[in-house]
């Protein structure tokens, strides 16, 4: 089976939190080094986001 | 120490983690401290039934999600929630889970095995939706600024 965009991302989350398995990691790599795309998503999850604001507002 | 103290030591400590929570869960503010107090009244009742295999935190986040789903099951109150009353533009617009997986890990900085335990799902089902949540907002974010 073709190892798509798809599949990529369902494991890009624990590759990037560090719990991927030894194999996983190594597809996830290899997958990254053809594809722009993908390494993209890769460096946003990297990237800390201001959050939104926090404020209660009572009506 | 004497229980009521005790009481009054968790409900200081924790009273404010529940409270967001419940406006997590449920977008209005004024039901949120209802439903704090409804938490706070039925995790005294059972405070035996703690056994330390979580933080304190997350089983009364747990209870409290309890009392929410109860609250939404007396179906006179399904249309009373309003979701506008917690100003986090962009989570409250998103998907429920994300809003809520992304609150409890950016803001409460809760772990994923621990949002995991509160919403009832696996610690990667947690992980893939801060994650997707964490994407959402950023696009949301980038279009706004676009749009400026």
């Amino acid at each position: 089976m073709k190892i798509t965009c798809d599949i990529i991302n369902d494991l890009l989350p624990s590759y990037v939190d560090g719990v991927c398995s030894e194999d996983s990691c190594k597809l996830v790599e290899e997958h990254l080094h053809d594809c722009a795309g993908c390494s993209q998503k890769l460096k946003y999850m990297k990237n800390p986001i201001k959050c939104p604001e926090y404020r209660l507002q009572k009506k | 120490m004497q229980d009521s103290a005790k009481e009054k030591d968790i409900y200081m400590e924790y009273a404010n983690i529940v409270k967001r929570f419940l406006i997590s869960l449920s977008g209005n503010v004024d039901l949120a401290d209802d439903l704090t107090q409804e938490t706070f009244y039925q995790a005294y009742k059972s405070i035996h039934r703690y056994n330390g295999n979580c933080k304190m935190s997350v089983w009364l986040c747990q209870i409290a999600k309890h009392v929410y789903f109860d609250y939404l099951k007396e179906e006179k109150h399904l249309q009373k929630v309003d979701l506008d009353t917690l100003d986090l533009f962009a989570v409250q617009n998103a998907k429920k889970s994300y809003g809520q997986v992304f609150w409890l890990r950016a803001y409460e900085e809760m772990s994923f095995k621990e949002i995991g335990e509160i919403l009832g799902k696996s610690e990667n089902w947690a992980r893939v939706n801060y994650y997707r949540a964490k994407e959402w907002i950023r696009r949301r974010m980038e279009s706004d600024e676009n749009n400026l």
